[in-house]
């Protein structure tokens, strides 16, 4: 125990040192203890010249939630130095409720500023333990104490305040306008008559007060007093009167008995937009059912670029529901929207198009930003405008790789075998995308014709081409691609032969069966894994009298790969096949023969097997072990 | 290709199973008449038991789209196999349908739409 009180002294010995890094030190030892003297080290510490230092002290003593902290702390309540006092007064917030009566013995300190600071701090930490002492400060002879004691009560928004705050608003003129807004704040109904006898005051700022506290307090009954403002000549009373009907509707979640006059207000509601005023624009999006005329969707599109993004997509989401006639309001201001909120609209677009929107939309390909240009490709391709095909060549000469590649794109979706010259260009550019994109828009037009270019890719075209041609080919995926898939199987390179392999696996055509079988010769090994895979996919288990032979295939990989596709049949007459491999030379062709005939039920395989329990290799003593299990029930 | 079809709330389901090519494009399309005649318009495709699509398959899915369309309907597809996932992204098809990666979305998805009109 005397080692850590003299650790202690020390550290706070070391808060006096002039060198920061032990100063440092110091404070973040002190941390460590709940002693009153550590805390009172801490306390010190948020004097010291390093703010660095200030803020790790401040933590430590949030952190501390001990009396202590809180009694020292209060001494700074005075402090001549700003910035100390406001550290202090964090402090004691983060504490929380544990300073109240700290503070609260505090309250009738002689300076005022004291008094004031003291009420400001109590209003933050908002416990109802200080209603009573706040009650007291209305009457302070300071009016900055008062109205931060007003300030304060609506903070901790207990209603015990209610009627000091309503005495002091009859007392005191200038504490009306922060003892209406507390009342405000602290919600409850029983101050609503006070706030409408407040309305009918001689004072605009204070009926103005009280009808936003109305909205604060948030109580439909509140809606019978503000109607009739609403209707007031003046407009800021309006505003204000429907912005506190705005408040209620979203308190009572729209449970109120009147029916809104969206229109009249309208400009009122997309100011509010415009304003990033969150209670308006979720009130007016949620309000926007029913409620489409052209006013509003205009209003909707001049705020759309002030909403949050949240608050954006939900208007797209409404505007998007007016139905197709929106699509022409969209047009006729297009020129006038930020390229963002554009791109948003063109979703828009994108449930609506058809042939007479596609029209109206060949214009925006020249606009002057590459991602409506390429929004605008999908929408021609996807509107069935058979036209908007030479709007769709020029787009595939667009300077941007994006448009082109959309270009060719929907150019597929929208022409006819008849039209496949427009893609071979697609599949000379420079860039991949397109390339790929004009492929699949051959692919999305198919046929006899497109397969005979792919066909021709394989003689005339360069590698990239012909891989290209051949996973086309695949896709086009007729009789008319399996003639050039074949002559795939003999070029020259193997990923070009395995790619063929796959496609007419894919295909499915058995006339081709012959053909594979001769490359299961193939002198690379990928393509003869790929024809095994193919012919059980093709051929199913009568493949198996194909394969077999690549059973005494030179690569292990190979050899691995049938032993798991005969397995893979589950059928214990292959066996005979599989049964000397478990004692072939290479470790992973024997745990595939012990899986395979596992999946064959193969008991005559069990003594083999036992014998690989006992393996040095892990991998075959795990899987022998299971398979014995397997194979012994 | 066999297609069977369900229904949940709103949304005719049509679950295709085995190939979809020229062969079976027919049947589908056959299979959405079937659903318009019955005054229905929403309709989901899984696609989940397609082992096999080509470009005649693609026609008839775009096709059915067009017609659902016309019909003021909607048309999503869901549970996509990676090979037709694929030919979906080569054709860049994906801007033009509404892909889900489960039925369970896509119906949601209908759900969702229904409650906001």
């Amino acid at each position: 125990m005397s080692s850590a009180i003299d650790h202690i002294n020390e550290q706070l010995l070391l808060l006096q040192s002039e060198e920061y890094i032990d100063r440092e030190s110091a404070v973040k030892e002190l941390g460590n203890y709940q002693t009153d003297e550590a805390i009172a080290g801490l306390v010190m510490s948020i004097e010291d010249p390093d703010p660095g230092i200030r803020e790790i002290a401040a933590d430590l003593l949030a952190k501390s939630h001990g009396s202590t902290a809180a009694q020292l702390l209060i001494n700074f309540m005075g402090n001549e130095d700003i910035a100390t006092r406001n550290l202090a007064a964090e402090i004691l917030v983060k504490i929380g409720p544990e300073t109240v009566p700290y503070l609260i013995s505090e309250i009738d300190d002689e300076d005022s500023d004291v008094r004031k600071f003291v009420v400001d701090v109590l209003g933050l930490i908002k416990d109802k333990q200080a209603v009573d002492a706040l009650c007291q400060k209305l009457w302070d002879e300071n009016i900055n104490v008062v109205c931060s004691a007003a300030e304060a009560l609506g903070e901790i928004g207990n209603k015990k305040a209610i009627p000091a705050l309503v005495a002091v608003y009859d007392k005191i003129e200038e504490s009306r306008l922060p003892a209406i807004e507390a009342l405000g704040k602290i919600g409850d109904s029983s101050a609503l008559e006070h706030l409408y006898n407040y309305i009918s005051s001689d004072d605009p700022m204070v009926q103005y007060a009280a009808i936003e506290a109305l909205g604060t307090i948030g109580d439909a009954e509140a809606i019978k007093k503000l109607v009739p403002i609403m209707n007031s000549k003046d407009k800021a009373f309006a505003g204000a009167a429907f912005k506190a009907v705005v408040e209620i509707y979203l308190t009572t979640e729209g449970k109120i008995d009147f029916d809104i006059p969206m229109d009249t207000f309208a400009p009122f509601l997309f100011d509010g937009i415009k304003n990033k005023d969150k209670k308006i624009t979720e009130f007016t999006l949620v309000r926007l059912k029913n409620w489409y005329g052209s006013d509003v969707i205009m209003g909707l599109l001049d705020v759309i670029d002030s909403a949050d993004e949240s608050f954006r997509n939900q208007i797209i989401d409404s505007l998007s529901q007016v139905g197709p006639s929106v699509c022409n309001y969209i047009l006729g201001n297009f020129d006038s929207l930020t390229t963002e909120t554009k791109l948003l609209t063109m979703e828009i677009f994108r449930q609506y198009i058809d042939q007479e929107l596609a029209k109206k939309l060949v214009p925006l390909a020249n606009d002057t930003d590459e991602r409506i240009r390429t929004k605008i490709a999908h929408l021609l391709g996807n509107s069935g405008y058979t036209d908007g095909i030479n709007t769709l060549k020029e787009l595939a000469k667009d300077e941007n790789g994006h448009v082109r590649a959309a270009a060719f794109a929907a150019i597929g979706w929208l022409c006819s075998e008849d039209d496949i010259d427009i893609l071979l260009p697609g599949l000379y550019d420079p860039y991949v995308d397109v390339r790929s994109a004009a492929v699949g828009a051959m692919v999305v037009v198919g046929g006899e014709k497109i397969s005979k270019e792919f066909y021709k890719i394989l003689f005339e075209g360069d590698e990239i081409r012909q891989k290209l041609a051949i996973q086309a080919l695949a896709f086009v995926g007729d009789n008319s691609a399996i003639e050039p898939l074949k002559l795939g199987l003999n070029n020259p390179d193997p990923e070009i032969r395995k790619s063929s392999v796959v496609s007419i696996a894919r295909i499915g055509d058995e006339s081709i069966v012959s053909s594979l079988k001769g490359v299961l010769n193939d002198e690379d090994s990928a393509v003869r894994k790929a024809v095994v895979t193919a012919l059980v996919c093709l051929r199913r288990e009568d493949a198996v009298e194909d394969i077999k032979y690549m059973l005494d295939d030179p690569d292990m990989w190979v050899v691995y790969h049938t032993v798991s596709a005969i397995g893979d049949f589950k059928n214990e007459d292959h066996a005979d096949l599989i049964l000397p491999f478990l004692n072939h030379e290479q470790d992973i062709v024997k745990i595939a023969a012990i899986k395979a005939l596992t999946a064959m039920n193969c008991k005559r395989a069990l003594p083999q097997i036992e014998k690989f329990l006992l393996s040095n290799n892990n991998d075959i003593s795990e899987i022998a072990n299971e398979s014995f299990k397997k194979l012994k029930e | 290709m066999e297609i069977l079809k369900r229904e949940e709330g709103n949304v005719s389901i049509l679950e295709l199973k085995g190939r979809l090519d020229l062969a079976s494009g027919g049947a589908l399309k056959e299979a959405v008449k079937n659903i318009f005649a019955n005054n229905k318009s929403s309709v989901h495709i899984n696609l989940e038991k397609v082992e096999f699509i080509n470009s005649s398959g693609l026609g008839s899915l775009v096709s059915v789209m067009k017609e659902i369309r016309l019909n003021k309907g909607r048309l999503t597809l869901s549970d996509m196999e990676s090979y037709v996932k694929e030919i979906f992204e080569i054709t860049q098809l994906s801007h033009i349908f509404e892909i889900y990666d489960s039925e369970k979305e896509a119906i949601e998805s209908f759900q969702t739409e229904s409650s906001k009109v």
